[in-house]
């Protein structure tokens, strides 16, 4: 984690030197910020895992063995996703419960649970849980095999088990890869005998055509409409476009602030409730096939935070840096805060700092890359070629 | 050596030609089931009882069951997994007893036998009116064993199998046999088999 502040004073300082560094204003700074943070990302991301540094430099925003539930095969990644890092895995052996019933075994006084379960690929005092089952506890049982698609497990039979998702999971099952395939690939895979997706070899395909549905609206303040979607997974400043809603006004593509989990708000004047469908391309969502899968674990990197820094300015014309998470900071009498808001006992803000969210050794990077956009900036040629000297150098480096 | 591991070996070993990996596990299981069909039926030629090695029971503690097809009047058992084709009546199903061990004894049939015995009266001539049959036949078809000759005890009891079992029956994390001393044999057959093969849109991650 890298202090916006110390970037800017940094950067600043540099900038000096050249006796016309506060023509470098901060909201200049925060423009080029955003574009440096995503172009060091992009440069590294070309290059990840080609080796360890690389690895280390990306570690913050690696999200590591996320557990994704999938519907009918398909699951929303997270927001902030960006892309995979390998494949998504599941745990295997696992298998999906199709039928219970009863069997009579050998020596044994009372009938026993058969679960069918099609290529359950156990063998013989193979440990398994089952879940989803109405009436009967299988837990940390063995199976005896009777078949290719079913085997028992010694458990009494007591009656007929409705079931809900039932499926069963190995003690100790080990994880095996999600083959990730393109569109035109998976078109010929499933209609394949040998290659078709199966539980012990899935496959998935991603797309970014996501959808979800609004039950309510209601009043989200002056100029503003607020949606009700129940885990949306939306994130401030994504674009929806909201279409088929009973109340035909609201039907439009907005920017959109979360204000909950299942909640966000979008510009538009409230007039009633109503129902309505949205659509975003800034979330992506992977489908696996067989559809039978409930979850898959995935590896994913996340895009860096957008580094701000936010301030006001005294009476005095001194710049005071807000912290990142600075909640109800007073802007003084006299002074005046980012937006243009003055000052007074009671005038309180949130402070919408970011931090650079890279470790401290890509700091010089950061910089030099600043600084050969702020020499495009301030019309420097001796800054933008020292800057890119250097921000070659630094990248020769890692 | 389990069946999981010996797909890896061959993996392993292939991405000495291909870097990827693209060969997918279906078709590395295929390559190695065709390889030891081929090994269990040299096996065969030299002497079916060495074939016990490889062989499977099922039905031991749940019974297979004997069941009538009311339109053909026949009883019949499906077989619980695929087997291993032998050049031999009974084929890749090496045995049939009743789930009791009872005193029935089973003779395998081809299935013209088994037309021909339902066409005569052979039949009539093995028991004694009102007796039970004390033999039965039987005949694969498929994926089921049809019977000729069942008392109801059997059709009661159901049977137990033993089954030459293929290598796709075998679970992932179980220890597979191996043809006696033939493992290099059966790999290198299985190299050659895919190295013949072009990977491409096997498993390829996007890469193409």
């Amino acid at each position: 984690m890298i202090r916006s502040e110390d970037v800017y004073n940094i950067t600043l300082g540099l900038l000096k030197k050249d006796a016309r560094g506060q023509g470098f204003g901060i909201d200049e700074f925060n423009h080029i910020s955003s574009l440096v943070n995503m172009e060091l990302y992009n440069s590294y991301v070309s290059k990840y895992e080609i080796d360890a540094a690389v690895s280390d430099i990306l570690a913050p925003f690696k999200v590591r063995n996320t557990n994704v539930t999938l519907t009918a095969g398909l699951a929303r990644l997270p927001g902030v996703f960006d892309r995979l890092a390998g494949n998504p895995t599941i745990a295997y052996p696992w298998g999906a419960i199709t039928l219970t019933g009863t069997v009579t075994v050998v020596n044994n006084a009372n009938a026993k649970v058969k679960i069918t379960s099609p290529k359950h690929n156990l063998k013989n005092g193979d440990i398994i849980t089952a879940t989803g089952l109405s009436v009967h506890t299988v837990t940390s049982k063995a199976i005896t095999v009777i078949d290719r698609d079913s085997f028992w497990v010694d458990v009494n039979w007591t009656g007929a088990d409705v079931l809900t998702n039932a499926a069963w999971t190995l003690t100790g099952a080990e994880r095996k890869q999600v083959d990730m395939v393109g569109e035109l690939e998976y078109s010929v895979r499933v209609g394949d005998a040998n290659l078709k997706p199966t539980i012990a070899n899935p496959v998935a395909v991603m797309d970014s055509n996501v959808t979800g549905s609004i039950s309510a609206f209601a009043s989200g303040g002056a100029g503003l409409v607020s949606a009700t979607s129940a885990a949306h997974g939306l994130t401030t400043g994504m674009t929806v476009t909201i279409s088929s809603s009973t109340v035909s006004a609201y039907n439009g593509t907005y920017p959109i602030t979360v204000t909950g989990t299942g909640t966000f708000t979008f510009s538009g004047t409230y007039t009633a409730t109503g129902t309505a469908t949205w659509t975003c391309y800034d979330l992506t969502q992977i489908t696996v096939y067989p559809a039978t899968l409930t979850s898959i674990n995935v590896n994913y990197l996340k895009f860096p935070p957008v580094p701000f820094l936010d301030y006001y300015v005294t009476s005095a014309g001194l710049m005071v840096f807000m912290i990142e998470g600075a909640k109800q900071v007073n802007i003084p009498a006299g002074a005046e805060y980012r937006t243009g808001t003055v000052g007074g006992a009671a005038v309180y803000v949130d402070s919408a700092t970011i931090n650079w969210g890279w470790d401290k050794d890509v700091l010089p990077h950061i910089i030099y890359a600043i600084l050969s956009k702020a020499g495009l900036n301030i019309q420097d040629m001796n800054t933008i070629n020292l800057a890119i000297a250097e921000e070659t150098k630094e990248e020769a480096q890692v | 050596m389990t069946k999981g591991e010996m797909r890896s070996s061959v993996q392993g070993a292939l991405r000495r030609i291909d870097k990827t990996a693209k060969f997918h596990d279906a078709l590395i299981d295929r390559a190695i089931e065709s390889s030891m069909n081929q090994f269990l039926y040299d096996i065969y030629r030299k002497d079916p009882r060495d074939l016990d090695a490889y062989t499977r029971e099922y039905g031991t503690e749940v019974a297979l069951a004997v069941t009538e097809n009311e339109s053909t009047e026949e009883y019949y058992t499906n077989i619980p997994v695929p087997y291993v084709a032998l050049p031999e009546k009974n084929s890749g199903v090496r045995y049939v007893v009743g789930h009791n061990r009872d005193h029935t004894k089973f003779y395998p049939m081809s299935n013209r036998e088994m037309l021909l015995a339902r066409t005569s009266y052979v039949g009539s001539s093995t028991a004694e009116d009102g007796d039970p049959f004390t033999r039965s036949f039987y005949a694969v078809q498929g994926q089921k064993l049809i019977y000729f000759q069942v008392n109801s005890d059997l059709v009661s009891a159901g049977v137990r199998m033993g089954i030459v079992i293929p290598f796709g029956v075998y679970a992932d994390s179980e220890e597979v046999n191996v043809p006696f001393g033939q493992d290099d044999k059966v790999f290198i057959s299985v190299m050659q088999k895919l190295m013949q093969q072009q990977p491409v849109d096997q498993r390829d991650n996007n890469k193409d």
